[in-house]
């Protein structure tokens, strides 16, 4: 039976996070919502309305454009993804050491996570110019290649140059929560492992990644999901070009939205939904969370 | 003895990598910024200083940067701090009050969060539309402050659960209500933390680039990233070395934030992160 | 202020499923009083409290105080801790660590919106009355424990509340502090007449400051009474041995009738209770029952009687003045406190129980 009192101070409690619920309902989910319901309609400018139930859905299983984007979108998430949770691992593990100037070199990594995206983009757009850029200065002053290389101009080292850039500005962030998990595993259980006579891998192997598992997997999850869903940087450095080799599906969707087909669009947005949230609980099972979270 | 030494050699090394990755492309940023041609690297030993770039960016009325700059600031700042304000009372609910679904609202929220934006944003374009709020401030603001909320929410729970329950219940004692309990004893004994949720939020919201590509049309509204990604030449040649002066001044201030805030932005972001 | 509690229950609902930390308590505490719920760990007492300050809600029953109704479930009456006008003090001792130590004792006020004056005037007092006027401006985590405890109370009774709850308020101390601390505040509350209520699970302290005492126990009431009955008239085993240090000797026996005298057994020996006891006595002929006698009743006899028991002693400590010695009539193990001089393990003795003291229970 609940009390009259205790109704009472349930609405209150409620009071205090309504504006958070009414936000992220108005703003995010009614949004989601509707993006679903759009993509059952023919929804083009200057056309009416009209349920086409799965159509759009069945136009993309033909549509070659989009296959080329699921692939990209997939295939950039897979390289990108454990590149930079390696690097980040490294990172992590010299923050880690006693190092002269920890905190100012915890700074430097903290640098690219601090500047935004499309911002970054820009200067890597200029790095990987073909006349003067920096990457092109590097390459031949170091022999590597006596051509300049047209970075952004074929659909391989276009790959390669996103990848590169994405993981500038996102390894800081992998970095970060795993220099947290790192710093959280004490120290006593280093000196016994060296006590009983174990080398470095030894101890890098069975003690250090096991205990960082469950960061790991956080960190894992969110890049997965920020990988996929990969926008800025397409946007500024490559317009998904060249030949429509790197766009991604928030891309491709988007350059539908642009020309006002909104159902169309809206089915490119819901299938890139539908990848990230079965993602995510694949993850979450893996990283056996549910007794974590509080 | 041959361990130890391999060891700090390869820490020295990877440290020196690790400073270059990350500082190069900032440095670039800033010497092409300060240059007058940005092609020096072509012509070796041709670098000349020059301040038109700054000189340029501020004052030619016509490329707006200035106008950016300030509705960046605006909509961040504005976006950040009801953001905590909201983040904050949902957090002092969940943590402390009788709440049926506690769990349900930290998960529902962190799945929002995962929502890939583009799910959201063409919908959000019409529903703008529909209110006449594309291109205003408004429009950017309240999208950001529902985008910024899951990450905050975490981090001040994750915050306030540290304060002992105690306090609460002292200064129901001492005659506060709710309002006043979160108001004089949980907001201040937490500052530190809202203060890094604030920040954080402002960092997001600058940096948010596809709600304000989609939501604004010109100078009224668009913020920073967008007018810089936006940039182009007016006779074809892109003018790399004025772009990369906005550029410095629009990140350069975040930088410096960074560096002195760093503690708390850390702290932000692996309580955000790790906890979830 | 009178407190009533009227068949008092909480109900937590946790993943656990249903406890009922507290359950169906009746209590009256006088106007004046000072109060002692005693008990062991997790019995209910700081649920109690919460609910008499109004941190906690009813699950089921009535508090009053006074002739005013502060809290019933049925009724769906609440009255929170500000219209209750009580004043709290913690474990922790819960100090605003982002005040000062005056801003701290000046918070209650300040939230009933006091005038300035005022205010400064009723913080310097009560401030003088624990003498923690030369740490006014100190931020709390400057402080002692000791000192955190004195304003933590200076921040209770500047308000003149109508009523004074501590939860174990003395824990945090070191042995010695605990003690001045104690005889301070049982000092301070005679003064200031209010009605306390104090939580402890420490007996010796529940008997030292308490003028009465309510033992809680897995959410139900055991007893209530001075500390002198409490000591003299335990109710059941539990607050036999659960008052006193070292607590009361249990020996589970049966009582005899012969001839209109009654005989209990020990061993193979058998004695014969007092004529002027019989009426405790009578119902418990021929059943097993448990016998309750305190170490500091029982002497030990340099010559056998009618009336002693053949003992071997099996232990001794020294607790200073006094001996604590474990003996054992056959397999029943006994404690004594004596002060005998030349005792020696493995001898035997003779000990003779003060049968006026002896307490029986049911089993
Ligand atoms: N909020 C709660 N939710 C669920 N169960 C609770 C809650 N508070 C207390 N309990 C349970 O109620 C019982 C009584 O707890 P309480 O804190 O009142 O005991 P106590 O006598 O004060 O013990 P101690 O001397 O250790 O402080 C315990 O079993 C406890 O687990
Ligand atoms: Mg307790």
């Amino acid at each position: 039976m609940i009390k009259k009192y205790t109704l009472k101070e349930l609405s209150e409690s409620y009071a205090f996070v309504a504006p958070l619920i009414i936000f992220v309902l108005v703003f995010i989910l009614f949004p989601v919502i509707g993006t679903f319901l759009t993509s059952m309609f023919r929804d083009v400018a200057f056309l009416t309305k009209e349920f086409i139930g799965l159509d759009n859905y069945k136009k993309l299983l033909v549509d070659s454009r989009f296959w080329q984007s699921f692939q990209f979108t997939i295939l950039f998430t897979a390289v990108s993804v454990p590149l930079e949770l390696g690097l980040g691992l490294l990172f992590a593990l010299l923050l880690n050491e006693f190092l002269p100037f920890r905190g100012l070199l915890r700074v430097c990594v903290l640098i690219p996570w601090a500047i935004p995206a499309a911002i970054a983009a820009r200067i890597w757009e200029l790095i990987y110019n073909f006349h003067y850029g920096l990457a092109n200065f590097v390459v031949q002053s170091f022999g590597f290649s006596r051509e300049p290389i047209n970075w952004l101009g074929t659909s391989g080292t276009a790959f390669f140059s996103l990848v590169v850039s994405d993981a500038w500005k996102t390894i800081p962030f992998v970095a970060i929560i795993l220099l947290a998990g790192l710093s959280a595993i004490p120290d006593e259980i280093y000196r016994q492992a060296q006590v009983d006579g174990s080398n470095f891998w030894q101890r890098f192997f069975r003690i250090t990644l096991p205990l960082l598992r469950p960061v790991l997997v956080v960190a894992l999850l969110f890049r997965t999901i920020d990988a996929l869903r990969i926008f800025d940087l397409i946007y500024v450095l490559t317009k998904g070009g060249p030949g429509g080799s790197t766009t991604s599906l928030s891309f491709y969707g988007y350059k539908y939205f642009l020309v006002s087909d909104f159902g169309y669009g809206s089915a490119v947005s819901v299938t890139l939904f539908a990848i990230a949230f079965g993602l995510s609980i694949a993850y979450l099972r893996l990283g056996k969370f549910k007794e974590e979270i509080l | 003895m041959g361990e130890r030494r391999l060891k700090s050699i390869l820490i020295i090394l990877g440290s020196i990598f690790m400073i270059a990755f990350c500082l190069m492309p900032f440095l670039y940023m800033l010497i092409i910024s300060i240059s007058k041609n940005p092609d020096f690297l072509a012509s070796l030993g041709n670098f000349q200083f020059a301040s038109d770039n700054y000189h340029g960016i501020l004052t030619i009325k016509s490329l707006h940067f200035l106008d950016y700059l300030r509705n960046s600031i605006v909509v961040s700042a504005v976006s950040a701090f009801i953001t905590v304000l909201i983040a904050g009372l949902a957090a002092y609910a969940i943590t402390r009050l009788t709440l049926l679904g506690k769990v349900f609202i930290l998960l529902f929220v962190l799945a929002i969060s995962m929502f890939p934006q583009i799910s959201i944003v063409s919908y959000l374009y019409r529903f703008m539309g529909r209110l006449n709020w594309i291109n205003t401030y408004q429009g950017l603001i309240f999208p950001y402050i529902a985008w910024i909320l899951p990450l905050s929410l975490w981090i001040l729970v994750s915050y306030f659960s540290q304060i002992p329950r105690d306090l609460d219940r002292a200064g129901l004692v001492d005659g506060c209500s709710k309002w006043q309990i979160l108001r004089k004893i949980i907001f201040p004994v937490a500052a530190p933390g809202l203060f890094s949720t604030a920040l954080l939020a402002f960092i997001f919201a600058f940096n948010e680039f596809m709600f304000a590509v989609m939501l604004t049309i010109d100078y009224h509204s668009r913020t920073v990233p967008v007018g810089i990604a936006l940039f182009q030449g007016l006779h074809g040649e892109i003018p790399w070395g004025t772009i990369m002066a906005a550029s410095t001044i629009a990140t350069v201030p975040i930088v410096i934030c960074t560096i002195l805030f760093q503690r708390h932005i850390i702290q932000g972001i692996t309580r955000g992160a790790v906890k979830g | 202020m009178r407190v009533r509690l009227v068949d008092v229950t909480k109900k937590f609902v946790s993943l656990r499923g249903e406890v009922f930390a507290v359950n169906r308590i009746n209590l009256e505490i006088k106007d004046g009083e000072f109060f002692v719920l005693l008990g062991p760990s997790g019995g209910g007492k700081s649920t109690l409290l919460n609910l008499v300050a109004g941190l906690e809600k009813l699950s089921a029953g009535e508090i009053w105080f006074d002739e005013k109704l502060v809290n019933s479930a049925k009724g769906g009456v609440f009255l929170t801790p500000k219209e209750r006008n009580v004043a709290f003090v913690f474990q922790s001792y819960a100090l605003y660590p982002h005040l000062n130590v005056f801003e701290n004792i000046a918070f209650p006020l300040r939230i009933r919106s006091g005038q300035k004056i005022t205010i400064k005037q009723s913080v310097e007092k009560a401030a003088n009355t624990l003498k923690i006027s030369d740490l006014l401006f100190a931020k709390p985590k400057e402080l002692s424990g000791g000192q955190r405890q004195r304003v933590a109370i200076a921040r209770a009774i500047v308000r003149q509340p109508s009523l004074f709850l501590l939860d174990e308020p003395l824990s945090n101390l070191d042995p010695q502090l605990r003690l001045s601390t104690r005889r301070e505040l049982k000092e301070l509350q005679r003064k200031l007449g209010v009605t306390t209520v104090y939580v402890t699970h420490d007996q010796l302290e529940a008997i030292s400051i308490g003028d009465r005492i309510a033992i809680i126990r897995d959410g139900g009431l055991v007893q209530v009474g001075t500390p002198d009955e409490l000591y003299e008239k335990p109710k059941n085993p539990f607050v036999a041995t659960f008052i006193g240090a070292p607590g009361m000797n249990l020996i589970e026996t049966s009582v005899q009738e012969e001839n209109g005298i009654y005989w209990i057994r020990l061993g193979n020996k058998r004695i014969s209770l007092p004529q002027n006891r019989k009426n405790d006595f009578e119902k418990f002929v021929s059943k097993t029952c448990i016998l309750g006698i305190r170490p500091e009743h029982i002497k030990i006899n340099p010559f056998q009687t009618e009336q002693s028991f053949r003992a071997r002693i099996k232990s001794i400590e020294s607790l200073g003045r006094d001996e604590l010695v474990q003996v054992s009539i056959d397999d029943v193990d006994i404690l004594v406190l004596t002060n005998e001089p030349g005792l020696e393990k493995d001898e035997v003795v003779d000990i003779e129980f003060d049968l006026s003291k002896l307490q029986i229970f049911n089993k």
